[in-house]
């Protein structure tokens, strides 16, 4: 299997990696995973006052296209509305990486991962 | 419907004797092996040989715990919980941190005795056929497993004196252990 050029630079050069202190105010964190392949995925967004997200972070230990599509993912997130943010959907991120069928369900975890850190800053905020 | 318990003949149980599975598997190869039907017709040899896989198949998923587990456990399918993936994530970036040999061991070890705990909370689980319970410690062995074979492959390199950088290993095929479900 070859992979796209794009997900080969993601994997050699991640975007965003790191973290964020999970229990600041403005941090939403999303965990995620998939055990058949051992993908365990981290992504958290920091949302400033006018509900944009200002910075991302992430963390994913997997396969070259898990980390590619949550590098990917981080890079979609900045400038974004909460609102917009999750509107994004995983085929984005097969397009964009050009992902072969049988690595969409790694796209399909930086989605989940998306909406798990909103959910997460939602929550915190109420 | 293709069903490994069923294919040896066997109840769907976590229990298994590995002695008599794999003379069943030599027993049912034989029985069905294309030489034996090299005089047969083509429907006849066509048959032997999708038997034949049924059989390498059924056998190796029910030699293996977890993927007999898996089996056995497909109605109680559990997502990983948070406490789950958060002491996966742990794990793996304790792992990223440790640079000597020895701490690198030390890790290794700990992660061994983390999964034959747990396998055996499993065996225990299926005993008393709480399976929900069951599920959930599958989820972590299953992860376990893969931190297991990562630790080997990294003493491997260790002892051949090859640097393997963790998370962005550029040798490593970025494929990495992810094999494709069978259900997608």
């Amino acid at each position: 299997m070859s992979y796209s050029k794009k997900v080969i630079d993601h994997y050699e050069n991640p975007r965003n990696v790191g973290s964020f202190d999970a229990s600041e105010k403005n941090v939403g964190t999303g965990l995620v995973g998939a055990p058949a392949c051992g993908d365990v995925m981290k992504l958290q967004i920091k949302v400033n006052e006018a509900g944009i997200i200002e910075d991302v972070r992430f963390k994913t230990f997997g396969c070259g296209s898990a980390i590619a599509s949550s590098s990917f993912a981080t890079e979609m997130l900045k400038g974004k509305t909460l609102e917009q943010a999750h509107q994004i959907k995983n085929m984005e991120i097969v397009e964009a990486l050009d992902l072969p069928p049988v690595k969409i369900h790694c796209s399909i975890l930086a989605e989940d991962a998306i909406k798990a850190a909103i959910a997460d800053w939602e929550k915190k905020k109420d | 419907m293709f069903d490994a318990f069923e294919i040896f003949s066997l109840p769907p149980s976590y229990e298994i004797d590995l002695e008599k599975l794999t003379q069943t598997y030599f027993d049912l190869q034989s029985k069905t092996h294309p030489d034996r039907f090299i005089n047969g017709s083509p429907r006849e040899r066509e048959l032997s040989e999708s038997k034949g896989a049924d059989i390498n198949k059924a056998y190796q998923l029910l030699k293996d715990p977890l993927s007999r587990a898996e089996i056995l456990l497909s109605e109680f399918k559990k997502e990983p919980s948070f406490e789950s993936l958060s002491e996966q994530m742990a794990l793996r970036e304790e792992l990223e941190t440790l640079k000597e040999p020895i701490q690198r061991e030390v890790f290794r070890k700990k992660v061994e005795v983390l999964f034959l705990t747990k396998e055996k909370a499993l065996e225990i689980f299926f005993r008393e056929e709480k399976f929900e319970e069951a599920a959930v410690v599958l989820v972590d062995l299953k992860y376990l497993e893969k931190l297991r074979e990562k630790t080997r492959h990294l003493e491997e390199a260790q002892r051949a004196d090859v640097k393997v950088p963790l998370q962005s290993d550029k040798k490593r095929d970025p494929d990495g252990a992810c094999a494709p479900q069978d259900d997608e």
